[in-house]
């Protein structure tokens, strides 16, 4: 039935699980990188057109608190309200801070082109598939790379990352059957606990906030509406109002 | 370990102070915010809860129960035509629910146009915000092009299908039977089952890579531990929802054994990992199990 020395029989199992859990590695690679890309975009979407908003509030909300206390000089629950309101509106102006010049960022959608390339990049860089730690080393630096790339959707430099590889030297595999086996052995066990890992990821992704509001606005947007939209309304609407009581303080002045 | 996915720009989450934990809880907010004006407020958007599997229309169930096969058979045995078979079905669910005549004669590039008008004209759209089947056409739009660029429905589509990306084909499959479920239900709520048409698809592409972990020998090597591979990673466990084999039963090597689901939204079916008696059932019905225990045991023929 089969034929060859019981190791080539093993090594030829185990090549043939290697490649499916390969195969398998860079899928699972792709979706945790697809995912956080995803999440990355949404979340500067979102503090561009949500967090601004919510610091305008609080900005407001601290000036009205402010007042309010300037009016009521030995009320310490009054100081303390102001002093409270006005550490929130740092924080979230302060959680602004870059955001306002990074460039206008469009939602994460991968091609089908720059998903190709990725999985292939996986398949063939994984730091997993190393077995000493200096080619891990390497490999991880090129699989950050990688990774960079297909956030920015950079096509051009995945691909020259994939040629490099390629074309690299290192690439060359040793010989040798008892050797090759070990290899293996460690290869298909180490890309083992790299997917139990990429589903820890996964699911601390998924729990994190920035995913849950991300699934939220594109459930609504499945049937129809804009979530971000109305978000941004009931925001301005609530900071409409504060203006309105901060401009009835200052054209009243001191009637408290 | 491996922490290439750990550098600064992809971490997401913020752990420590300073501007991303202050991001993280502006984030936070928006949460509250979002569920605020999703759940309460309007309160038109809240979905009613799913009506009971029974309750559905015997031809949703039928084309649930072809689909799923179809799609089953295609990802765990290579069998294209079945999912050709099961998209005939779902056109002639759909034109029951909408009420379709559908004649012989029909090329089926037509009944999918008359279809979509008929979805579209359904007072659901115009109840939702006025904008009419941008989703619906997603999947629609992408059959009826491939059906209009042939004459003979069957042997070509799934000359197609081989042709081009299986999934390709099975997510246009997919987009299609969602929506008419979702249009099928006049209230515009989110069924059970059209849940998981996207759940199953997910859940039998999860095992048809997991398959070479089903299956594990036993010491004495005459029998084969079904195992349950991990099929999301969103959740730890699954809930097993019916066996089709009961203990003495013979099985087939592929053929469906149970039937699963995990998370909100996934579903599958396990296939048997080799030909033999089912000899040991380990998790009834209804039991949560966890991803990579044993359910039950076959002895090998």
């Amino acid at each position: 039935m089969s034929h060859g020395t019981p190791e080539e029989r093993e090594l030829g199992k185990k090549r043939a699980e290697l490649v499916e859990l390969e195969t398998e590695l860079a899928q699972r690679e792709l979706d945790l990188a697809t995912l956080a890309a995803e999440l990355r975009a949404f979340e500067v979407r979102y503090l561009r057109a949500i967090g601004v908003l919510f610091a305008e509030l609080d900005e407001l909300t601290a000036q009205l608190a402010e007042s309010q206390a300037l009016d009521h000089p030995q009320d310490a629950q009054q100081q303390h309200a102001a002093a409270d309101a006005r550490a929130e509106a740092s924080a979230s102006a302060e959680a602004l801070g870059d955001v306002d010049q990074q460039r206008p960022m469009a939602a994460f959608v991968p091609s089908t082109d720059l998903k190709r390339l990725y999985r292939e990049v996986a398949k063939l860089v994984h730091p997993d598939l190393a077995t000493d730690s200096a080619e891990r080393a390497r490999r991880d630096r090129v699989m950050a790379g990688a990774n960079r790339a297909y956030g920015n959707g950079d096509e051009a430099r995945l691909r020259a990352i994939l040629d490099e590889w390629v074309s690299s030297p290192e690439a060359v595999p040793g010989e040798g059957i008892a050797a090759e086996l070990v290899r293996t052995i460690r290869k298909i066990h180490q890309i083992q606990q790299r997917l139990a890992n990429i589903e820890g990821e996964t699911s601390t992704l998924k729990r994190s906030d920035s995913f849950v509001l991300f699934k939220r606005v594109e459930e609504s947007r499945a049937s129809g509406r804009d979530l971000l939209d109305q978000m941004a309304t009931e925001l301005r609407r609530r900071i409409a109002a504060i203006h309105a009581a901060l401009n009835g303080r200052r054209s009243g002045e001191v009637t408290a | 370990m491996s922490d290439h996915t750990a550098d600064p720009q992809h971490s997401l989450v913020a752990t420590t102070g300073g501007p991303l934990a202050r991001r993280a809880a502006l984030v936070q907010r928006g949460v509250v915010l979002a569920a605020s004006l999703v759940d309460g407020g309007s309160g038109a958007t809240k979905a009613p809860p799913p009506p009971a599997w029974s309750a559905q229309p015997e031809s949703l169930r039928r084309m649930w129960e072809d689909f799923t096969r179809g799609v089953f058979l295609a990802f765990n045995q290579g069998q294209l035509g079945v999912l050709v078979d099961a998209f005939d079905a779902g056109v002639d669910a759909a034109c029951e629910v909408f009420g379709i005549t559908r004649s012989n004669e029909q090329q089926p590039a037509e009944v999918a146009r008359t279809l979509y008008s008929a979805a579209a004209a359904a007072p659901v759209w115009t109840s939702l915000d006025g904008s009419k089947g941008p989703i619906f056409s997603n999947g629609t739009n992408h059959l009826i092009a491939l059906l209009e660029s042939r004459d003979d429905f069957r042997a070509e589509w799934q000359e197609y299908v081989v042709e081009n990306e299986l999934d390709g084909f099975v997510d246009a499959l997919e987009t299609f039977l969602f929506e008419v479920w979702r249009l099928a239900t006049p209230d515009g709520a989110d069924p059970f089952l059209a849940r998981h048409v996207t759940g199953f698809v997910v859940g039998s592409r999860a095992i048809a890579r997991a398959k070479s972990r089903i299956g594990r020998s036993t010491s004495d090597g005459t029998s084969i531990e079904v195992v349950l591979p991990a099929l999301a990673a969103q959740s730890a466990d699954a809930t097993i929802d019916r066996w089709f084999k009961r203990p003495g039963d013979l099985v087939q090597r592929d053929e469906p054994l149970l039937r699963l689901t995990a998370g909100d939204d996934l579903a599958a079916w396990i296939p048997s990992p080799v030909s033999g008696t089912l000899a040991e059932v380990r998790a009834e019905n209804g039991a949560t199990v966890s991803f990579n225990t044993v359910v039950g045991v076959i002895t090998i023929a």
